[in-house]
């Protein structure tokens, strides 16, 4: 026989291990063709878009570098004297070169030649003479003609020839006179190739062509035309680079798998095997545990009675004999209802237990019994009915344990409990219902559908004077009154409940509407704007009401507390001692502001503010040596807003320190990259709150800058100086002078400048405020004030900079009496970082054509 | 029948032959327009209103034979005119060249224009050195218009006199023609012991920052009237800088500034707060003691024009009317005599020498020309200028953007 089962388990097992390679096999299988052919060419799919992106940033690039060179040159062929010379007003083959040598070009230019209406040359400059002889004459002819056609060409003809690792390339810039174009620029480049666009993993080699030929268009290369100019930037792949990707992606994604798989279905076969060799354990199990079973009853501390299906006693325990007195003998054949169960037993519970009995159903309940001595006690009852294994009934067993004590000890608990409750939900002064309460009411009637609830929240006016001036018995005592009043004024079904300090809320009766609660607030108001006596004095203050209703169909029932404090906002803000019901024109209001807060959130997450600079300008040279970055938010719904409106919301969101950090980091960023293009900004001035200045993360942003970027300035408002300003700040504030970072004090003159905190914080630099600026021109007080403020600067050593500077006559006056630096709209608005580019180099090469007409 | 058909075949080749030998008959003869169509229309399409209105009057015949008029735009360059210069040497039917109201290409090219005998007609060009040849050159240069030489004293008159000013600040274009007046203002300055307070040179093209920069610098000299030389443009962007930075200053400006769109960007109030009055020749001043050429030359040039006002650039179109006048009265004298047979440049050279020596008097707007011309020499540096002082008026801008005679 165990031979036998043996044999029986041997060939379940080998079909079982059969089939499991089997379905491993076909997994491996499928999951190597489906990275064959659903991951490969996706894969393929994305290194074609990484050759596009980078095809997209190659021609970005080189449109930004020729564009940089094309600016620089129009300036040139914008020049007045220039002009009169293509005009032939004037003769000078020298000009041209003296105006290049004065400015200055970027390292690709090699050669410029100046050409009259009519293509003879006027003037050269050269840097690499030798790079001409790249260009035929025809070429140049040719050149000269496509660039005569249009003064303006959407795309600027270009000339190019390659060799080696450089490309040679000459710009047309037209010199035009009333939109005619009357002499033309030529302007000769070289361009190291493999510098500008390096070789990758995936681009062999980036070429330049005027126009890409056939079989380029049609090959593997990735052609992007420049927006600006008649060139071309090829992208050539490494095909074989690419394949090779691919063959490593095929093996290594099937290894993964395999390693997956295997490890999946070891524990697979694990797991089954013991299902299936389980119930044979089981099975001879289950003998040993019957005979524990019979033991156990006769050793339990529970009492056990067997009865038949007549509930007559078959079998007792040793444990039902020592809880009841009753011994086995004297009670056989007996029900047990008929000598345990006395006067007391509940009724329902024995009807309970009877029914049960009746459908041959268990049943479990806490009953009273009574002993042989006739005491009584409570047990817990558990009757359950014995069935044999074809499923038939042949009897009850009850099994009853001693639950008095436990009971006694739960009773207890029930009513501390109860008492606990109560406390919980009132409020002990004023014998209202507290906020917990309120909140356990409002959940009550969230629970009923369609049924309206209607608030009215309220605080009083000045209670905190009462407070203060006649003491804290004198608040309570009023307190106290208050409550009253509501006791009073509501109905049973309202409810009135004290939720803060001297803050109120009566939830009224589901019939309520808001104009009842208008009601219900007139009459309390009346009522609490009569003085009380206190202590023989009279006591009084006022009230205000904010009513929400979700009757009015404006507000959801999870919103009528918002809305209720909305509706007493307005109460207090149209000034006080009223009552404001939820209308929809709050409603609107408040949805305004929850649209703005929104918003604001949103353009948080996807970094909508953008840093704008206005450069400030040295008093004397003009030159430009900083710039002041101040906020915009690009809203896509909203469009550009200024910081008036969307920093008060701002702060109230605690967004403050998020769009500061955000700004801070952009404008860094911006900055810098004007580096590459030869335009260096020396100081970047930001605004800062005090809280700013101790802050972790600003010192972290600052210590990662890097040291050959400009200067970076925090501006702090004037009020710093007369706050008491604590060590925390103290600290920051010399931590970030060790790191470099200057200190200007903002908007000085606006508010109450202290002169000590002045000294204490000896800042780098003091802003003077515009309203200050203005009225210099006009109003000789006002130039009298601002000379003696500078006056004072000078003696604390810092440096002075006007803000709000109007118009040159500011800017003249301002420099007269000692101003170093000058910022406002007489020199330039802010600007974003594009257009602050191109200011930076027309405003150069002014500087640098007035330096040499004079 | 064949022989009929060779003989008509002779025929048509006899006649081809003999056209093909008398280039003059099948020609016309050209009168070419060097003028800035582009830049500054207003001028040049008057002048050439003018120059058509007076050929209308003979059929486009001059001494008996047809001309037509060719435009020649040379867009203010004077690398351009010279072009137009070469292109008329070369001709075998251009006859003359009338010019616009630029002076610096024949500033320029006046040598190239004498040393080739390029007769030359100037409606407008005002800079003084141009009808002045140098020495040992023949004068081919005509000119009716004002000369600097003379306005110079003019404007420095009316500043004084009429504005009541005795510190003048010049604001000159960078040209020629700047550098030209500056001399003949300075020495008509000195002529009544007086100096200017400061002279300011600008370019042909500046913006309005520019502008702005000129009349603070300009400021600084506190100047009770200014006189300015100027094109349009430019005038218009430093007549609305004067009239913001330095309210009160008077403007005397010559008249460049009547090119184009000047009065159009420069509002009424400004031109008034300015008093601005601007060098004319006394055209309007005719018009109002009711010249009946001037009449009969308006109606024939432009029916519906109730005044000479309606003239874009009035000058342009009473010079050229009037010096085409005295071309055509001069062509009628030289057709008389043999050279005007003869090639183009004998035909050139006969209708100089008319030119300096007319029998007959010619009525035109501004006068009646007795002898407007006569043969140059260094002695008689003014013998190519057909106007002089008299000739002169200052005349105001009306509040609708048009030229007034102010009394």
């Amino acid at each position: 026989m165990q031979t036998e089962l043996t044999l029986r388990s041997t060939a379940v097992a080998r079909r079982f291990w059969v089939l499991t390679a089997l379905v491993l096999a076909l997994t491996l299988l499928s999951s190597m063709l489906a990275i064959r052919y659903v991951a490969l060419p996706f894969f393929k799919n994305y290194q074609y878009s990484a050759i596009q992106a980078q095809a997209d940033e190659a021609s970005g690039h080189l449109d930004a570098l020729l564009s940089h060179n094309q600016v620089l040159m129009s300036i040139i062929a914008n020049d007045p004297n220039l002009i009169n010379i293509a005009l032939g007003f004037d003769e000078n083959p020298e000009y041209m070169p003296d105006v290049l040598q004065g400015l200055r070009m970027t390292q690709e230019l090699s050669w410029v030649t100046f050409y009259d209406a009519f293509d003879e040359p006027l003037s050269t400059y050269d840097v690499r003479p030798d790079e001409r002889q790249f260009f035929e004459q025809g070429e140049i002819s040719d050149l000269l003609a496509d660039a005569h056609r249009e003064a303006t060409p959407l795309r600027q003809p270009i000339l190019l020839h390659a060799r080696g690792k450089d490309t040679y390339l000459v710009l047309t810039t037209p010199v035009l006179h009333q939109g005619y174009i009357e002499g033309m620029l030529l302007s000769g480049y070289r361009l190291d190739t493999e510098a500008i666009f390096p070789a990758n993993d995936i681009v062999k080699r980036t070429y330049l062509v005027r126009t890409p030929s056939d079989m380029v268009q049609s090959g593997s290369a990735e052609v992007r035309a420049l927006e600006d100019f008649q060139i071309s930037v090829i992208l050539v792949p490494d095909q074989v680079a690419v394949q090779t990707a691919g063959r490593a992606l095929l093996s290594n994604s099937t290894l993964a798998i395999s390693i997956v798989l295997v490890g999946a279905f070891a524990i697979f076969a694990i797991a089954s095997k013991a299902v299936i060799i389980e119930p044979h354990q089981a099975l001879e199990a289950k003998q040993a545990e019957l005979s524990e079973l019979a033991a156990i009853a006769q050793r339990a501390n529970d009492a056990i009675i067997i009865t038949d299906l007549d509930s007559k006693i078959v079998w007792t325990n040793p444990s039902f004999e020592a809880l009841t007195g009753h011994v086995l003998e004297d009670v056989r054949g007996m029900s047990p209802a008929a000598f345990l169960q006395g006067p007391d037993t509940d009724i329902e519970t024995r009807a309970k237990i009877r029914n049960a009995l009746e459908r041959r159903q268990a049943v479990q309940a806490d009953i009273l019994n009574y002993r042989h001595d006739g005491t009584s006690y409570w047990v817990s009852l558990s009757i359950s009915p014995l069935k044999t294994d074809k499923g038939q009934p042949y009897g009850y067993m009850a099994i009853s344990n001693d639950v008095t004590e436990a009971r006694a000890q739960h009773e207890a608990i029930i009513a501390a409990k109860r008492e606990i409750e109560h406390q919980a939900i009132h409020d002990p002064l004023t014998g209202l219902q507290n906020r917990r309460g309120l909140d356990r009411a409002l959940a009550l009637r969230a629970e009923i559908p369609d049924q309206s609830t209607t608030i009215v929240r309220f605080d009083l006016d000045h209670f905190k004077n009462v407070n203060d001036t006649m003491g804290h018995d004198a608040g309570d005592f009023l307190l106290r009154e208050v409550a009253h009043i509501l006791q009073t004024e509501t109905r049973s079904t309202d409810l009135a409940a004290r939720v803060g300090g001297d803050e109120f809320v009566v939830l009224l009766d589901p019939s309520a509407t808001s104009q009842d609660g208008e009601r219900l607030a007139l009459r309390m108001l009346e009522r609490i704007s009569t003085p009380a006596i206190f202590d023989g004095k009279p006591v009084r203050v006022g009230a205000s009401f904010g009513v929400a209703s979700t009757r009015d169909g404006l507000l959801a029932f999870d919103q009528l507390n918002i809305g209720a404090d909305a509706a007493l906002y307005e109460a207090k803000a149209s000034g006080r001692n009223c009552a404001h019901i939820y209308s929809s024109e709050l409603h609107h209001k408040v949805l305004n502001h929850r649209t703005l807060a929104r918003e604001l959130r949103h353009a948080v997450e996807r970094e909508e503010f953008e840093p704008y600079f206005q450069p400030q300008f040295d008093a004397r040279t003009h030159e430009i040596v900083g710039v002041e970055t101040l906020a915009r938010w690009h809203s896509p719904d909203l469009g550009l807003q200024m910081p008036t409106q969307f920093l008060p919301v701002a702060e109230q969101l605690s967004l403050i320190e998020d769009i500061d950090n955000q700004i801070f980091e952009k404008a860094l960023k911006q900055i810098d990259s004007l580096q590459p293009l030869g335009i260096k900004i020396p100081k970047v001035s930001v605004n800062v709150t005090v809280d700013r200045i101790g802050n972790e993360e600003v010192y972290q942003q600052i210590k990662t800058h890097h040291s050959d970027g400009p200067m970076i300035v925090f501006e702090i408002l004037e009020s710093v100086l007369v706050e008491e300003q604590n060590d925390h700040f103290h600290y920051g504030l010399d931590r970030l002078r060790d790191a470099g970072v200057q200190i200007e004090i903002d908007d000085f003159g606006s508010g109450h400048a202290s002169v000590v905190g002045l000294m204490q914080l000896r800042p780098d630099a003091m802003k003077v405020d515009q309203r200050l600026i203005r009225p210099i021109t006009a109003d000789p007080l006002a130039h009298e004030m601002l000379t003696h403020i500078i006056g004072m600067a000078q003696l604390l050593d810092l440096r002075i900079i006007a803000e709000g500077v109007e118009t040159m006559e500011h800017a003249r006056m301002l420099r007269d009496i000692g101003c170093h630096t000058l910022q406002g709209y007489a020199f330039c608005k802010p600007l974003p970082v594009d257009e602050l580019r191109a200011f930076v180099l027309q405003h150069e090469a002014r500087l640098s054509l007035r330096a040499l007409s004079s | 029948m064949l022989r009929d058909v060779l003989k008509w075949l002779l025929a048509i080749c006899v006649c081809v032959s003999v056209s093909k030998n008398n280039p003059a008959a099948a020609t016309p003869l050209e009168i070419f327009i060097d003028a800035d169509f582009a830049k500054s229309p207003a001028s040049s399409t008057s002048i050439e209103l003018g120059i058509r209105t007076a050929l209308e009057e003979v059929d486009y015949r001059l001494g008996g034979l047809t001309v037509t008029v060719v435009q020649k735009d040379h867009r203010g360059n004077v690398k351009r005119s010279f072009r137009h210069m070469q292109e008329m040497q070369a001709s075998e039917t251009a006859l003359l060249m009338f010019g616009g109201m630029h002076s610096p290409p024949y500033l320029t090219h006046r040598d190239f224009i004498n040393e080739n005998s390029l007769l030359t007609a100037l409606p407008w060009s005002a800079a003084g050195p141009i009808t002045r040849a140098g020495r040992d050159l023949e004068n081919w240069i005509f000119r009716l218009s004002v000369d600097d030489f003379q306005s110079g004293r003019f404007l420095v008159d009316a500043a004084i006199t009429q504005g009541g000013c005795q510190s003048v600040s010049l604001l000159l274009m960078d040209t020629g023609w700047g550098h030209a007046n500056r001399n003949t203002l300075e020495a008509a300055l000195a002529a009544r012991d007086l100096r200017p307070d400061h002279v300011e040179f600008f370019p042909t093209a500046i913006g309005e920052a520019a502008a702005g920069t000129l009349v603070d610098e300009l400021g600084r000299f506190n100047p009770e009237c200014v006189i300015m030389l100027s094109d349009w443009r430019n005038g218009a962007l430093i007549a609305n800088a004067l009239a913001d930075r330095l309210p009160g200053v008077k403007l005397f400006s010559h008249w460049g500034i009547m090119g184009g769109a000047f009065s159009q960007n420069v509002p009424h109030e400004t031109r008034t707060a300015l008093s601005l009055s601007v060098l004319q020749t006394c055209g309007l001043r005719r018009e109002r003691s009711g010249n009946p050429v001037l009449r009969a030359a308006l109606r024939q040039a432009l029916p519906e024009a109730r005044s000479l006002s309606d003239v874009s650039a009035p000058t342009g179109f009473v010079h050229g009317y009037d010096l085409t006048r005295i071309l055509i009265s001069a062509a009628e004298q030289a057709a008389r005599g043999s050279d005007w047979q003869g090639d183009i440049d004998a035909k050139r050279r006969a209708l100089k020498a008319a030119l300096e020596n007319l029998h007959q008097p010619v009525p035109g707007v501004l006068k009646n020309y007795k002898t407007p011309f006569s043969p140059y020499d260094v002695t008689a540096p003014d013998s190519h200028e057909a106007l002089g002082q008299t000739d002169l008026c200052l005349a105001r801008f009306g509040a609708d953007g048009r030229l007034e005679d102010p009394r």
